[in-house]
């Protein structure tokens, strides 16, 4: 391997293949010193395998508004013997399979004034909300790191959910843009978040009706460019042969469709949607929305159509209605956080975070049904259940209650309740933790947020 | 006797008529086989031609047109002596002569012959940048596609844009197409003419909506306060209206009599609706408060005729803002009567009510100096007229200090410290005083020590003895004298009076035609807070059920009468209209609050009533529905119109799109082309049996996957040789070559003209392109792809455990600072030269700590790119002193002076430069050796071997030369181990290089070629292929332009202007 011909490689991503380079070839090789001809071979499929024959690791992450009752969340011992306080009851089934995260934190969250709006924005990213009234601002997150660098991978770069829609007013000067938000593409724009079941429901599935459209699409294409032909000539007119090559093959493989894709390597478990459409209206009422968005999830992951999904089960500030809950009466945000220690506000505080961790124990259960291969989707998964305060009440956000379920990919010990809390601020960053998630999904970045390591133990 | 027939042409070829057709006299070529022959077929010829050179296949069939790069590598070599190696038998200087001048003229006979052909050019399609940046054209959004499509490669003078090496198949059409039904679905395809959002589908057209409202709110409308902790906007229309009705009635003495009042507005820049409007509530004003509003607006200054200037103009507009500051006094203290004073009173009129008792609070602040605070209390009728009658009782007066430090002192009767206050005596209980309408009494107290400020609250009731129909406003103010002034005024009042009555009736009349003419909010949020009610029948209550619900599902509530009414212009209207469709019909608005309304009826009469979908409502299911009829009523109404406004609008859909579909495919339409795309749109209807919003959307798909948009195709119907390219397919060319992307208008137009055919027109049209931000993106590509760096973001090959300081932002950075170099040179027309010698470069404080220049000169605000001027005492400035240039060129753990060196010759110099022969061993990857030999040290060891030399003289020394920047492009002294570093260096010919000014030095001699260089990628780039030799007079003339101090944009307009580039052979296999 010369010096040359590697500075070439690396100015190239090449797209010549085997096939044409050959047909080509008496035309172009009478050129002497022709350095252009890049030499790798082409990528064939839409999708590009990791690893042939192992599924790839999913991440989530379910977020809940306005904190927990701190008294009620804990985690002590380990693995099938580990107590769970009465916040996290619905976990007792999955202990084994996650891990308790306690003491994480964001620093630029702490440090905050605006004890809502500030303290969200940077739960995924570790960035600063900006106070500045005319511009939005905070730091790109990290399943939107990870969905630019490997969500081309899939049909669908990533799933962003939510229930409640995003809200526009302002809250403290600051926009509620920010409160409806945890994903963000960029340091400037947060992520649309989609709340209608049925239009999630038609992302992942483009299925037959699309391909039907698009074989009417080159179809006509096909047909118009006969006269487009008769006015080109030679390697022109080959030029666009080529092209109506390459709809006749794609229109063949449309016709089969059942063989279209991979034929090779890792296959997802299902390629057709295994729950019905759902309506184009908002679910009535709250629990039959959480569910459904957690179903889609299930489903985008066991289609693979993405690999990152994000879900919003409220907004911050939320002021949901829990009255569905036996014995709950009143909004979230002002009756029920801010109880002022009220005991009677305080239990059914209690109950919209059991209610939270219901949700969550829905889809790690769920999850867990799914066989790949010789292990669950669960193994092969990395399953986040956060809130962006601890107390609530307090806006604290020195720590945040955190769960992680799953595998991710098999190799990451779980069963472990993790304290970080003393550990000194510099090792229990929560951006060290996404370092090493994302360290699981295949990207490995130097630094993110507010950390240059690793979260230990993960 | 025997005859030997011989052949006529063997007899005229004999006769010396016809030339002989293996090679003319003229290209016999003799001298050159002659020293080929003799010198060099022995290695380059015959079967195993060093280095696949073989002379002797050369000198058979010369091809000079074909080959003329190889011949100049000949005629270079006998000239330097190259060739044959030193150790080898040499031809003599005369020799040598004879053979370079043969080569020479027959090639500039050919270049002659052929000068201006256009050459072969393949179909291209664009390259991944342009096909971002035509999309960007199209639709306005950056859709990245960077991860979906697949790579380009480089072919011709080393650029993508060659259709040569651009191939297809299935698996890039498949991304193709999935990249145009990604444009597709964000496509609008509502109520208004189609448009693209940044995002898609449904979710798309509903952001979309409410950010046209929200936009056409904001910079139209007014509001007092906007939401929680928002700022007021657009009060001040106001002030600036009185001024312009004021204009208007002495228009007159201002020496306007023929402005009329729109005019006056227009000149103001307000609107020219509210000018009207305020101007009919000044002048029939009939009701108080906007009696007294009017009567202060009658009161500003006449000018005299003849006399008007800046100053007495000045003071008028400061008079109209005091007018209006009185205005909004009223509203506020209106607000007051209704809820809270944030809360807008025109959203809540009708809900006026008023008590006869009250409560004021004030706050105050007092310095070290004071000893006495003073407080106020007054009254001040409410109605615009005197009231003798009204008598206001002030009780229960209560003070609370503040202190330095230390808790809150408890709240205190205030007469407990007041100073001289007659005619009270405590037994008779607590203080109270009385005060009749328009009096105001003074009371000082003393300040405890410590204190620094106080709350006072004070109860005020109706004298019920007193008339009892009063209406009076009760003012609290701090009266202290303090040297700091605080920002609020200190002061509080409150209206009080009866809640019915003649008086109250008359008063409320009043006070809500003042809403509704001067209110202080133009809108309700579409999205309605805290400070907006929502609609009925949900319960308005804060923080309650049904409240949630409406944020959640209904989300959006339109009520902006005033705005509509008053200010927006009839445009402004429709696209206001066009959005509400949009927001409304995104979701299932109307159905779900069908619901809502069915559900509360039903609750309220006691009895279960199913809900009728809203498109099988009836007159008569409304007429059966108790309590929501009416409402039901207008929400069908809404409904309807939605739908017949949506209806209307699909009839111009398609035509909008085959619009967007003769932009994406550069030129008209044809009669044909245009039948077809919309055949093809009533088809899917019909027999795929899609709605409207996916057969648009597929017919946008279709126009974006289709060859006319993904090639750029030039045809002719003309059978000559050489033809003119159409005006469409030049302008292309033009657009392609100097922004990477389509046409714009002004081009379209010169097209559609047929004006592209004029030389100064092409001219004019290059040089307003480069002065224009898009010509940003031809720098990025035409120098990007020439010193490899247009896609550096994706560069790894810099370890980043050794590197850790290579971060995005480091490399993101290096890229900017490339690309606003080049962009620079472009814009400004700079010499060529600067290219490699600029004594500036452009920086963020990144770079420029980076580079090392100290912190304590680096502005600490600076957070974007500056130019920083000579940096040559940095030793940076020009392509060689770019990070990007330093980092490519580096292996990843240490830099590498053959890289470099080879990097300068082939890239600045397009020096050929042949690979090294298998066996030439390697350096460790490393800088740290362990073996104590440095690098060059190595270097210096292969330079001494035959094999080596020929090469290494040339490039090792260039790469010396650089070698005191680092893999990261840092200065450093030493390498890694403390060994110093030497960058110097010997060339073949004897002259000395030393660093980064000694190279400079050396390219400067080296200019001819550079420029040379520079005219051939420019042309290659234009064009999309190679040079060729029949290129090479436009080269010359080019050449001749720099000499002359040319810059790019001149250089361009020699392309642009020539043969080669106007023109196209009609078969495009064919060409010298």
């Amino acid at each position: 391997m010369t010096l040359i011909s590697k500075s070439i490689q690396q100015s190239l991503s090449s797209s010549v293949s085997r096939r044409h380079f050959l047909r080509a070839a008496g035309a172009t090789l009478a050129l002497p010193w022709l350095e252009s001809m890049p030499s790798r071979a082409e990528d064939t499929g839409k999708r590009v395998v990791v690893n042939e024959a192992e599924a790839p690791v999913r991440f989530a992450c379910v977020f809940f508004s306005n904190g927990v009752e701190p008294v009620h969340w804990w985690a002590k011992g380990q693995g099938s013997s580990m107590q769970l306080g009465p916040g996290l009851q619905a976990m007792a089934p999955h202990v084994e399979e996650m891990n308790f995260l306690g003491g994480l934190f964001n620093e630029q969250a702490r440090e905050h004034k605006s004890p809502h709006l500030g303290r969200i924005p940077n739960l995924l990213s570790g960035g600063w909300v900006s106070t500045d009234p005319d511009s939005i601002r905070c730091g790109r997150t990290m399943d939107q790191v990870l969905a630019e660098k490997i969500g081309g991978r899939t049909a669908l770069k990533s799933l962003v959910l939510g229930i409640e829609p995003t809200e526009l007013r302002l809250e403290d000067g600051l926009s509620m843009l920010y409160g409806s938000s945890i994903s963000w593409s960029s340091a400037t724009k947060p992520t649309t978040k989609e709340i209608y079941p049925a239009r999630v429901f038609e992302m992942l599935v483009d299925g037959a009706e699309g391909r039907k459209l698009d074989r009417s699409v080159l179809d006509h294409i096909a047909a118009d460019a006969k006269s487009l032909r008769t006015e080109l000539t030679g390697s022109d007119r080959q030029k666009l042969d080529e092209y109506l090559e390459s709809i006749r093959d794609i229109e063949k493989r449309i016709d089969h469709a059942s063989q279209e894709g991979r034929l090779e390597g890792w296959q997802p478990t299902i390629t057709e949607p295994n729950i019905p459409r759902p309506n184009d209206a908002l679910p009535q009422d709250v629990p039959t929305h959480m569910r459904l968005m957690l179903d889609l999830i299930v489903l985008a992951f066991q289609m693979d159509k993405t690999r990152i999904a994000t879900c919003m089960l409220n907004n911050d500030l939320s002021q949901m209605n829990f009255g569905f809950l036996e014995g709950v009466r009143g909004s979230l945000h002002l009756d029920l956080t801010h109880n002022g220690r009220d005991p009677e506000l305080e239990a059914m505080y209690l109950k919209t975070n059991q209610y939270h961790v219901e949700q969550f124990a829905y889809l790690v259960d769920r999850i867990k049904q799914i066989q790949e291969g010789s292990r669950t989707l669960l193994d092969n998964s990395l399953l986040l259940f956060c809130s962006n305060l601890f107390d609530g009440d307090k806006h604290e956000a020195d720590q945040m209650p955190m769960l992680l379920a799953g595998r991710g990919g098999g190799d990451l010990p779980t069963g472990r309740v993790l304290d970080y809390l003393e550990k000194g601020d510099d090792n229990r960053r929560a951006c060290s933790l996404y370092l090493s998630l994302m360290d699981r999904m295949g990207v490995e970045l130097n630094e993110f947020g507010d950390s240059r390591k690793r979260l230990s133990d993960v | 006797m025997r005859y030997i027939i011989v052949p006529l042409s063997l007899v005229l070829v004999l006769g010396g008529l016809f030339p002989h057709p293996v090679a003319s006299s003229e290209n016999a070529l003799t001298a050159t086989k002659q020293v080929l022959n003799q010198y060099c077929f022995d290695c380059h010829g015959g079967s195993g031609a060093e280095a696949n050179v073989n002379f002797e296949a050369m000198v058979a069939a010369p091809e000079f047109s074909q080959r003329f790069k190889s011949w100049e590598l000949v005629a270079e070599m006998i000239r330097e002596k190259r060739m044959p190696p030193q150790d080898m038998p040499q031809p003599s200087d005369a020799e040598r002569r004879r053979a370079i001048d043969e080569i020479e003229a027959a090639m500039a006979r050919i270049a002659r012959r052929d000068a201006g052909d256009p050459g072969r050019v393949k179909m291209r399609r664009l390259t991944n940048a342009e096909y971002s940046y035509t999309i960007q054209d199209l639709t306005g959004l950056d859709l990245q596609f960077h991860s979906l499509l697949m790579g380009d490669a480089i072919g011709g003078e080393g650029f993508a844009n060659v259709g040569d090496v651009q191939f297809i198949q299935d698996s890039t059409l498949e991304r193709y197409l999935e990249a145009a039904k990604r444009v597709a679905s964000h496509a609008i395809v509502g109520a208004g003419p189609i448009q693209f959002y940044e995002a898609p589908g449904k979710t798309g057209q509903e952001l979309s909506a409410i950010r046209r409202i929200q936009r056409i709110y904001r910079e139209h409308g007014f509001r007092s306060a906007a939401g929680e902790g928002g700022q007021p906007f657009g009060m001040d229309v106001y002030a600036r209206a009185y001024f312009v009705v004021w204009q208007y009635r002495y228009r007159d003495q201002l020496g306007r009599s023929q402005a009329s009042l729109e005019q006056l507005a227009r000149e103001e820049g307000i609107s020219i609706r509210f000018v009207q409007h305020i101007h009919d509530v000044l002048h029939d004003a009939s009701s108080f408060p906007l009696t007294e509003i009017a009567s202060v607006w009658e009161e500003l200054p006449e000018p005299t005729a003849g006399v008007v200037n800046a100053d007495m103009l000045m003071e008028v507009r400061n008079d109209c803002n005091k007018l209006f500051q009185q205005q909004r006094g009223w509203q506020r203290r209106l607000s007051g009567t209704v809820s809270d004073s944030e809360e807008a009173l025109l959203l809540n009129r009708g809900a006026l009510s008023l008590n006869s008792k009250g409560e004021l609070e004030v706050s105050l602040r007092w310095d070290e100096q004071n000893e006495l605070a003073s407080v106020d209390f007054e009254t001040v009728s409410a109605t615009g007229q005197p009231q003798r009658q009204a008598l206001v009782t002030w009780q229960n007066a209560i003070i609370q200090f503040r202190q330095q430090d230390g808790p809150r002192p408890v709240a205190v009767p205030l007469s407990d410290h007041l100073i001289d206050v007659p005619d009270y005596q405590e037994e008779a209980g607590p203080w109270t005083t009385s005060l009749p309408c328009d009096v105001v009494q003074s009371f000082d107290f003393s300040i405890p020590d410590g204190t620094v400020g106080a709350q006072i609250r004070v109860q005020v009731e109706l004298a019920q003895d007193a008339d009892p129909n009063a209406i009076v406003r009760c003012v609290l103010r701090n009266a202290t004298a303090s040297r700091d002034t605080a920002a609020d005024s200190g002061e509080a009042s409150t209206i009080i009076g009866p809640s019915e009555g003649e008086t109250f009736a008359t008063w409320k009349s009043g006070v809500d035609e003042f809403a509704k003419a001067l209110p202080d909010v133009s809108h309700r949020e579409p999205a309605p807070s805290d400070r907006d009610p929502i609609p009925a029948p949900y319960d308005n209550s804060y923080n309650n059920a049904e409240r949630n619900d409406f944020h959640y599902s209904i989300k959006y509530h339109r009520d902006d009468r005033f705005l509509v009414e008053h200010m927006l212009d009839d445009t402004m209207r429709e696209a206001l209209d066009v959005a509400w469709n949009d927001l409304l019909s995104s979701f299932d608005y109307h159905d779900t609050f069908l619901t809502f309304i069915t559900d509360k009826a039903g609750r309220r009469a006691g009895r279960e009533i199913s809900v009728t979908p809203v498109r099988e409502l009836t007159p008569e299911v409304i007429d059966q529905m108790p309590f929501y009829g009416p409402m039901m009523s207008r929400l069908l109404q809404n409904h309807q119109q939605i739908e017949n406004s949506l209806q209307q609008s699909r009839e111009n859909h398609v035509d909008q799109v085959l619009e967007v579909a003769a932009k994406a495919w550069r030129r008209p339409l044809t009669q044909q082309e245009r039948t077809s795309l919309r055949d093809f749109y009533e088809k899917l209807q019909r027999t795929e049996e899609v709605d409207h919003e996916t057969a648009i959307r597929t017919l946008l798909t279709r126009i974006l996957v289709a060859p006319e948009f993904l090639y750029r195709i030039e045809t002719t119907a003309s059978t000559d040789d050489i033809v003119e390219l159409s005006q469409w397919d030049l302008a292309s060319r033009l657009s392609y070559f100097l922004w990477a992307s389509p046409p714009d208008r002004e081009l379209w137009e010169a097209a559609a003209q047929q004006r592209l055919k004029d030389d100064e027109e092409l001219t004019r049209q290059t040089r307003r392109m480069l002065k224009d931000p898009k010509a940003e993106r031809f720098a990025e590509q035409f120098f990007g792809q020439w010193f490899g760096f247009y896609r550096f973001s994706d560069y790894d090959g810099i370890d980043r455990k050794r590197f850790p300081n290579f971060d995005a932002e480091l490399k993101d950075s290096m890229y900017n600072e490339a690309k606003l170099f080049f962009w620079h040179i472009v814009r400004n027309t700079r010499p060529v030269d600067e290219i490699l010698f600029a004594d500036y470069a452009f920086w963020n404080r990144r770079l420029a700590i980076h580079y090392g220049m100290s912190p304590d000169q680096i502005d600490e605000n600076a957070t974007d790119y500056r130019m920083v001027k000579d940096v040559s005492l940095l030793k940076r400035g020009g392509l060689l002193g770019l990070g990007v240039v330093h980092t490519t060129t580096s292996a990843p753990l240490r830099t590498s002076a053959v890289k470099r060196g080879d990097w300068i010759l082939r890239r600045v110099l397009d020096t050929h430069v042949p690979p090294p022969p298998d066996d030439a061993g390697s350096i460790p990857a490393d800088d740290s050796i362990n073996d104590g030999l440095t690098i060059r040290e190595r270097l210096i060891a292969h330079r001494q071997d035959a094999a080596c030399i020929n090469c290494h003289t040339r490039m090792d020394p260039l790469g010396f030369a650089l070698e005191n920047f680092d893999p990261i492009g840092r200065w450093r002294e030493q390498y890694r181990d403390g060994q110093q570093i030497d960058a110097s260096g010997h060339l073949s010919d004897g002259s000395e290089i030393d660093g980064f000014a000694g190279l400079q030095s050396h390219l400067r001699t080296e200019l001819p070629r550079f420029h040379r260089t520079l005219s051939a990628k420019l042309l290659g780039y234009a064009l999309g292929r190679r040079q060729l030799l029949s290129d090479q007079q436009l080269i010359d003339e080019m050449l001749e332009d720099i000499g002359n101090g040319a810059g790019l944009s001149d250089l361009a307009v020699r392309i642009v202007k020539s043969t080669q580039f106007r023109t196209m052979r009609s078969t495009a296999d064919t060409g010298p």
